[in-house]
Protein backbone atom coordinates (compact mmCIF):
# COMPACT_ATOMS: atom_id res chain seq x y z
CA UNK A 1 0.00 0.00 0.00
CA UNK A 2 1.32 3.44 -0.90
CA UNK A 3 1.69 6.03 1.82
CA UNK A 4 0.66 9.66 2.22
CA UNK A 5 1.76 12.07 4.92
CA UNK A 6 -0.19 15.27 5.46
CA UNK A 7 1.80 17.80 7.44
CA UNK A 8 -0.56 20.25 9.15
CA UNK A 9 0.67 23.24 11.15
CA UNK A 10 -2.51 25.32 11.42
CA UNK A 11 -5.49 25.06 13.72
CA UNK A 12 -7.94 27.74 14.70
CA UNK A 13 -5.45 30.34 13.50
CA UNK A 14 -6.25 29.29 9.92
CA UNK A 15 -9.35 27.13 9.68
CA UNK A 16 -9.07 26.87 5.90
CA UNK A 17 -5.66 25.21 6.12
CA UNK A 18 -6.78 23.02 9.03
CA UNK A 19 -9.82 21.88 7.09
CA UNK A 20 -8.12 21.30 3.76
CA UNK A 21 -5.42 19.28 5.50
CA UNK A 22 -8.03 16.80 6.70
CA UNK A 23 -9.91 16.90 3.39
CA UNK A 24 -6.75 15.80 1.58
CA UNK A 25 -6.00 13.25 4.29
CA UNK A 26 -9.45 11.78 3.72
CA UNK A 27 -8.74 11.73 0.00
CA UNK A 28 -5.72 9.60 0.85
CA UNK A 29 -7.86 7.16 2.81
CA UNK A 30 -10.46 7.08 0.05
CA UNK A 31 -7.70 6.33 -2.45
CA UNK A 32 -6.45 3.33 -0.53
CA UNK A 33 -3.31 5.03 0.78
CA UNK A 34 -1.86 4.37 4.21
CA UNK A 35 -2.35 7.90 5.48
CA UNK A 36 -0.98 9.80 8.46
CA UNK A 37 -1.52 13.40 9.43
CA UNK A 38 1.18 15.03 11.51
CA UNK A 39 -0.14 17.84 13.70
CA UNK A 40 2.45 20.36 14.80
CA UNK A 41 2.55 23.98 15.98
CA UNK A 42 -1.05 25.32 16.27
CA UNK A 43 -2.52 22.18 14.72
CA UNK A 44 -1.85 20.13 17.86
CA UNK A 45 -4.88 21.82 19.41
CA UNK A 46 -7.09 20.05 16.86
CA UNK A 47 -6.28 16.80 18.66
CA UNK A 48 -7.66 18.11 21.93
CA UNK A 49 -11.21 16.98 22.69
CA UNK A 50 -13.75 19.62 21.78
CA UNK A 51 -11.37 22.12 20.21
CA UNK A 52 -12.31 21.32 16.63
CA UNK A 53 -16.03 20.96 17.28
CA UNK A 54 -16.97 24.48 16.22
CA UNK A 55 -14.65 24.80 13.22
CA UNK A 56 -16.52 24.89 9.94
CA UNK A 57 -14.76 26.45 6.97
CA UNK A 58 -17.00 27.65 4.16
CA UNK A 59 -17.33 25.15 1.37
CA UNK A 60 -16.31 22.13 3.41
CA UNK A 61 -17.78 19.71 5.93
CA UNK A 62 -17.33 20.58 9.61
CA UNK A 63 -13.82 19.77 10.76
CA UNK A 64 -14.93 17.39 13.49
CA UNK A 65 -16.76 15.31 10.90
CA UNK A 66 -13.66 15.25 8.71
CA UNK A 67 -11.48 14.17 11.64
CA UNK A 68 -13.92 11.47 12.72
CA UNK A 69 -14.15 10.15 9.16
CA UNK A 70 -10.36 10.09 8.85
CA UNK A 71 -9.84 8.14 12.06
CA UNK A 72 -12.71 5.77 11.37
CA UNK A 73 -11.15 5.06 7.98
CA UNK A 74 -7.89 3.96 9.54
CA UNK A 75 -6.03 7.25 9.29
CA UNK A 76 -3.25 7.88 11.77
CA UNK A 77 -3.11 11.14 13.74
CA UNK A 78 0.35 11.97 15.08
CA UNK A 79 0.69 14.84 17.53
CA UNK A 80 4.04 16.62 17.96
CA UNK A 81 4.97 16.21 21.64
CA UNK A 82 6.93 19.44 22.23
CA UNK A 83 4.29 21.49 20.39
CA UNK A 84 1.63 19.86 22.57
CA UNK A 85 3.59 20.45 25.76
CA UNK A 86 3.76 24.20 25.33
CA UNK A 87 0.03 24.32 24.52
CA UNK A 88 -0.96 22.16 27.50
CA UNK A 89 -2.36 19.36 25.35
CA UNK A 90 -2.24 16.20 27.45
CA UNK A 91 -2.91 12.48 26.98
CA UNK A 92 -6.16 12.55 28.88
CA UNK A 93 -7.59 15.27 26.64
CA UNK A 94 -6.54 13.78 23.29
CA UNK A 95 -9.24 12.67 20.89
CA UNK A 96 -9.53 8.92 20.47
CA UNK A 97 -7.20 7.73 17.76
CA UNK A 98 -4.55 10.42 18.17
CA UNK A 99 -1.13 9.58 19.58
CA UNK A 100 1.95 11.56 20.47
CA UNK A 101 4.64 10.92 17.88
CA UNK A 102 7.41 13.13 16.64
CA UNK A 103 10.24 13.45 14.20
CA UNK A 104 11.35 9.84 13.98
CA UNK A 105 7.88 8.56 13.05
CA UNK A 106 7.62 11.23 10.37
CA UNK A 107 11.08 10.53 8.98
CA UNK A 108 10.54 6.77 9.00
CA UNK A 109 7.22 7.14 7.16
CA UNK A 110 8.82 9.38 4.54
CA UNK A 111 11.82 7.07 4.20
CA UNK A 112 9.38 4.26 3.41
CA UNK A 113 8.28 6.17 0.34
CA UNK A 114 5.39 8.26 1.63
CA UNK A 115 4.45 11.24 -0.43
CA UNK A 116 3.77 14.37 1.55
CA UNK A 117 1.78 17.55 1.34
CA UNK A 118 1.88 20.43 3.81
CA UNK A 119 -0.67 22.97 4.99
CA UNK B 1 12.07 -7.80 21.33
CA UNK B 2 13.84 -9.26 24.35
CA UNK B 3 11.71 -8.79 27.45
CA UNK B 4 14.50 -8.68 29.99
CA UNK B 5 16.35 -5.58 31.08
CA UNK B 6 19.84 -5.81 29.55
CA UNK B 7 23.08 -4.80 31.15
CA UNK B 8 23.61 -1.07 30.69
CA UNK B 9 26.84 0.45 29.40
CA UNK B 10 25.81 4.10 29.43
CA UNK B 11 22.96 6.12 30.87
CA UNK B 12 21.35 9.09 29.14
CA UNK B 13 19.01 11.20 31.24
CA UNK B 14 17.13 13.11 28.54
CA UNK B 15 14.82 14.95 30.91
CA UNK B 16 12.08 16.75 29.00
CA UNK B 17 13.96 16.71 25.69
CA UNK B 18 11.71 15.48 22.89
CA UNK B 19 11.14 14.97 19.20
CA UNK B 20 14.16 15.80 16.99
CA UNK B 21 16.23 17.11 19.89
CA UNK B 22 15.88 13.80 21.71
CA UNK B 23 16.92 11.87 18.62
CA UNK B 24 20.02 14.02 18.19
CA UNK B 25 20.94 13.45 21.81
CA UNK B 26 20.53 9.70 21.45
CA UNK B 27 22.50 9.65 18.20
CA UNK B 28 25.36 11.59 19.80
CA UNK B 29 25.56 9.14 22.70
CA UNK B 30 25.27 6.08 20.48
CA UNK B 31 28.20 7.29 18.37
CA UNK B 32 30.45 6.96 21.39
CA UNK B 33 29.45 3.36 22.06
CA UNK B 34 30.97 0.24 20.53
CA UNK B 35 28.77 -2.24 18.69
CA UNK B 36 26.75 -4.39 21.06
CA UNK B 37 26.85 -1.90 23.91
CA UNK B 38 23.62 -0.70 25.48
CA UNK B 39 22.41 2.84 26.08
CA UNK B 40 19.72 3.34 28.70
CA UNK B 41 17.61 6.40 27.86
CA UNK B 42 15.25 7.88 30.44
CA UNK B 43 12.99 10.84 29.92
CA UNK B 44 9.53 12.35 29.86
CA UNK B 45 8.93 12.78 26.12
CA UNK B 46 5.44 11.48 25.39
CA UNK B 47 6.28 10.79 21.77
CA UNK B 48 9.30 8.66 22.60
CA UNK B 49 7.26 5.45 22.66
CA UNK B 50 6.63 6.00 18.95
CA UNK B 51 9.83 7.79 18.02
CA UNK B 52 12.55 5.68 19.61
CA UNK B 53 11.36 2.37 18.07
CA UNK B 54 11.13 4.13 14.69
CA UNK B 55 14.60 5.62 15.11
CA UNK B 56 16.02 2.19 15.99
CA UNK B 57 14.43 0.60 12.91
CA UNK B 58 15.94 3.29 10.69
CA UNK B 59 19.41 3.26 12.17
CA UNK B 60 20.04 -0.45 12.60
CA UNK B 61 20.09 -0.35 16.37
CA UNK B 62 18.05 -2.70 18.54
CA UNK B 63 15.48 -1.62 21.09
CA UNK B 64 16.01 -4.38 23.62
CA UNK B 65 13.47 -3.27 26.17
CA UNK B 66 11.16 -0.36 26.92
CA UNK B 67 9.08 0.63 29.90
CA UNK B 68 6.57 3.37 29.15
CA UNK B 69 4.21 4.06 32.07
CA UNK B 70 0.60 5.06 31.44
CA UNK B 71 1.11 8.06 33.68
CA UNK B 72 2.88 10.71 31.56
CA UNK B 73 4.36 12.24 34.69
CA UNK B 74 6.43 9.12 35.23
CA UNK B 75 9.73 8.51 33.46
CA UNK B 76 9.96 6.24 30.45
CA UNK B 77 12.91 3.89 30.00
CA UNK B 78 14.44 2.62 26.76
CA UNK B 79 17.36 0.23 26.34
CA UNK B 80 19.05 0.51 22.95
CA UNK B 81 21.77 -1.85 21.81
CA UNK B 82 24.13 -0.45 19.21
CA UNK B 83 24.03 -2.34 15.93
CA UNK B 84 27.03 -3.96 14.31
Amino acid sequence: MAKLLVNLTSGKDNIDKATVGFVVANAGIASGQETAIFLSIEAVLLAQQGLADDIHAAGFKPLKELIDTFIAGGGMVWVCPPCANIRAVTEDTLISGAVFAGGAKVVEFLSQGAGSVSY
Amino acid sequence: MVHIVPQVDQLLDAGVTGCGDLLLLIAQHMKLLAAGKVLHVIGYDRGAAQDIPAWCRMTGNTLCYQDVPQNPKQLSHFYIQKGL
